[in-house]
């Protein structure tokens, strides 16, 4: 058998930490981009403590949705990218925007 | 009125309109291609308009269901709802390619007789196949009906004959970009551009044939559905995007194409597959439940890459901006395209849940403040451009007269269109628990959930949210006609990017 | 200049080599699993039955082994009476499936849970226990279709399908095709689904 649907007592908490994994994940991304900009190290821990509650929702949601096998992988792999990609982006932001001397004329030959 | 008053008022009217047009034609602060663009706007904007009001009429058929029964049943106002909304779309999509073509190729637009030839071809197609909705209906069960009236599939209902006709029309948008760019210079945004309409108009050809068997009709149909709205749609709003970023906030092209790049690999990446989500139910195999809650998770990835380059961008960067309605519009789509696509997306996606959740308002509540957020606002926002450069490049900062027009009309726009996603979030729940769970999905649970409060209140609050959409989008329309007449201050101008 | 060129990770070419190999290989993918999906939705194939499948009983159990509902082929049991060839049922169908899109019924009803919302999902119409007997349904069905407007079963919702100039031809279709439909292995939707004659 490859799903176990939710039970019918369950589905606001399905909903619920669903809608939580993806407010917490972009919350997460903000705080850890902002604590990068503005250098402050309460931010930092204002964003783990955001990852945290993230890996609880998705505890919470793994659970109420009979996740066993194939799908446990997946919310590890979900606890993990998310927690991975705002940093993985942050660098590739300050990769491709180092200063560039070059004048590049608007409308002009690239590629 | 006799009949000669009547022809004389036609033909007032006709040298009216002919004159008007060939006033704007003289407009000396737009290109050919920029005329071309505010031709599909202003069709986009009337579209938008038939969209507004044929949702209210069925929406009100929720509440009074002898309302305009077997004049304008549920079906036809549903279906020109959404057609409506699909059409202007692509207009606004075409318009503003047609916008920034000269401007990113560097040569006038090879062709562009034949583009504003398919321009009246495409509109003439579209109010005939209006029409024929609205006063023919509906058909025997048979191919003519199919050809001629109605091919009865969600979302793409034209019939047959119309469908060859708009990708003809495609194809002739598709020369004329392929072809200016081959002239001029080709770029990033240009090679993105042109693949990626390849793919818009073959997909389209997928919902272009008839089958008996329905569980292979919707698996192509699905082809259509999915991979323009979560694919194909969401490129060509990337590369809008990305000149907008240059012209508008003056980044540098090789930052824009970079993550013009990026974005193609994400969306892509977990979009196509993504498809999966659609085929839990429909007899296909079981492994797309597998394929599909996987993708499914990946697809809000973009989103928060999208955060965190805000930030970023936000931090290191002071940007300056020439035209405030446009910038607002473009923050609505951030966060309308994160609640909509992202949040909306996720909560019903994966199998263990959607098997209660499938083919009840909860797609309607996601529907509707995901392509409001994801395509609505960034349409709006091209809009707003394109008023600025034809009343002259004027100023469209603060203190603009009038300015409380655009913000009024945002605010009800957007507001409107969340509290119709909320009402209607609870109407799916309620129908999720009711009719799916414990009546297990029979005709008298379904309908155990429509008798509801829960339900019935939903649809009450969803009608009254919805003629605030629709009193911000008729403030829109009156706001973009108006705005910037008479303005006399420049532009502010944008200098590249400093650093 | 060295230092101020992006790393090759984050250059222009990388990325762009990237998003080619990701559609590219989506794509590939996405081919390959149609032709495994179309092979086994063809009808005939393991999940969707031959349209001759209107000459069969057909029901919607809970399947232990499988944890969800499974639609049951039965005996002999055709329609109107008349057992049809292959060829025969294929015509019926497709008549069916033409009129219900030439009636537009997708903007109102769902048909394997997608269309609108207006009107009750059709994917198990058959076996709905609305036509409250096997003996009464087909002819239920058929007045329905044929009038519906006097025939309304609105459930107290006030909600009634307008007349669509259903022929007697066209209507039996229609019956023939939700009757096929119901045979088509769903992976379980709906869930929790009582169809008609499975109470004993």
């Amino acid at each position: 058998m490859l799903i176990e649907p939710v039970a019918l007592s369950d589905f606001f908490l399905s909903f619920f930490s669903a809608a939580l994994i993806i407010l917490l994940a972009a919350l997460y991304a903000a705080l850890f981009a902002w604590s990068k900009i503005a250098g402050r190290r309460s931010l930092g821990i204002a964003a783990w403590v955001t990852y945290f509650a993230l890996l609880v929702c998705v505890a919470l949601f793994s659970y109420v949705n009979h996740f066993s096998g194939y799908w446990l992988a997946l919310s590890l792999l979900m606890a993990l990218g998310y927690g991975w990609m705002p940093r993985f982006i942050w660098r590739l932001c300050a990769a491709t925007h180092q200063p560039d001397h070059h004048h590049h004329q608007p409308g002009g030959h690239h590629d | 009125m006799t009949a000669t008053t009547f022809q004389d008022k036609a033909a007032a009217c006709w040298s009216g309109c002919k004159q008007r047009h060939a006033e704007f034609m003289a407009n000396p602060h737009l290109s050919g291609g920029q005329k071309l663009a505010v031709h599909y706007f202003t069709v986009a904007m009337v579209l938008f308009m038939a969209q507004l009001l044929f949702g209210l009429l069925a929406g009100l058929q929720f509440l009074f269901p002898s309302f305009l029964y077997e004049i304008l049943d549920f079906n036809v106002n549903r279906m020109v709802h959404i057609n409506a909304m699909v059409v202007w779309m692509l207009y606004g999509f075409i318009g503003s390619v047609y916008w920034f073509l000269e401007d990113e190729s560097g040569v006038e637009i090879v062709g562009l007789k034949w583009g504003q030839l398919a321009f009246w071809v495409l509109t003439g197609a579209v109010t005939l196949v209006v029409l024929v909705y609205l006063f023919i209906q509906f058909g025997a069960g048979n191919d003519t009906s199919l050809w001629l009236i109605n091919e009865g599939r969600e979302y793409i209902e034209a019939p047959r004959w119309a469908d060859i006709g708009i990708v003809v029309v495609v194809l002739t948008f598709f020369y004329n970009v392929a072809a200016t760019f081959a002239k001029g210079q080709w770029s990033g945004i240009a090679g993105v551009l042109v693949l990626d309409l390849v793919a818009l108009a073959g997909l389209y050809l997928a919902g272009m044939f008839y089958v008996t068997n329905i569980s292979v009709d919707q698996y192509w149909w699905w082809w259509v559905i999915h991979l323009w709205v979560e694919a194909t749609w969401e490129v060509l709003v990337g590369c809008i995007m990305a000149w907008s970023l240059m012209k508008l906030l003056g980044v540098r092209r090789q930052i824009v194409q970079t993550w013009l790049y990026i974005e193609v690999a994400l969306m892509f990446g977990s979009g196509i597959l993504g498809l999966g989500h659609h085929y839990f139910w429909i007899g296909t195999p079981e492994y797309w439940f597998s394929i599909g809650g996987f993708f499914s998770a990946l697809e809000p990835i973009p989103l928060v890459a999208m955060v965190v380059h805000s930030v970023y961008d936000s931090g290191v960067h002071r940007f300056k901006n020439s035209n405030h309605p446009a910038l607002a519009w473009i923050i609505a789509h951030t966060f309308g395209n994160f609640l909509g696509a992202g949040v909306w997306g996720f909560m019903h996606t994966l199998p263990q849940i959607n098997l209660y959740t499938h083919g009840t308002q909860w797609s309607a509540s996601h529907g509707h403040l995901a392509f409001f957020g994801a395509y609505a606002t960034i349409n709006i926002a091209f809009f707003y451009l394109a008023a600025q450069q034809a009343r002259g490049n004027v100023w469209m900062g603060g203190d603009l007269a009038n300015g409380w027009r655009w913000k009024a009309a945002a605010i009800l726009l957007n507001l409107g269109v969340l509290g119709m996603t909320v009402a209607l979030l609870i109407a799916g729940y309620e129908q999720s628990f009711i009719e799916r769970a414990v009546e297990g999905s029979t005709w008298a649970g379904y309908f155990a959930a429509q008798n509801h409060p829960w339900f019935m209140q939903a649809m009450v609050w969803r009608m009254v949210f919805g003629l605030m959409t629709a009193a911000g989008g008729g403030l829109l329309f009156w706001d973009l006609v108006e705005i910037g007449k008479g303005e006399q201050r420049p532009a502010a101008v944008i200098a590249s990017q400093a650093e | 200049m060295t230092e101020q060129i992006p790393p090759r990770w984050a250059s222009e070419t990388f990325w762009k080599k990237t998003a080619i190999w990701v559609t590219g290989g989506s794509f590939v993918l996405l081919v390959v699993l149609t032709f495994d999906s179309l092979a086994k939705i063809s009808a005939g194939g393991p999940r969707v039955p031959a349209y001759s499948v209107i000459n069969k009983d057909i029901g919607y159990r809970f399947d232990k082994s499988k944890q969800r509902y499974q639609p049951v082929i039965g005996d002999d049991a055709p329609l109107f009476g008349k057992s049809l060839s292959e060829e025969e049922a294929e015509k019926l169908v497709d008549l069916g499936k033409k009129t219900v899109q030439a009636k537009n019924c997708m903007n109102c009803h769902t048909l394997l849970g997608n269309g609108a919302y207006y009107a009750p999902d059709l994917t198990k119409a058959w076996l709905d226990q609305g036509w409250i007997a096997k003996e009464s349904r087909e002819q239920m069905m058929l007045n329905f279709l044929l009038d519906p407007e006097k025939n309304a079963r609105t459930f107290g919702s006030n909600r009634k399908m307008p007349n669509l100039e259903i022929t007697q031809q066209e209507a039996e279709g229609i019956v023939a095709f939700l009757k096929w439909m119901a045979s088509i292995d769903t992976n379980g939707f709906p869930h929790n689904f009582r169809a008609l004659g499975a109470e004993d």
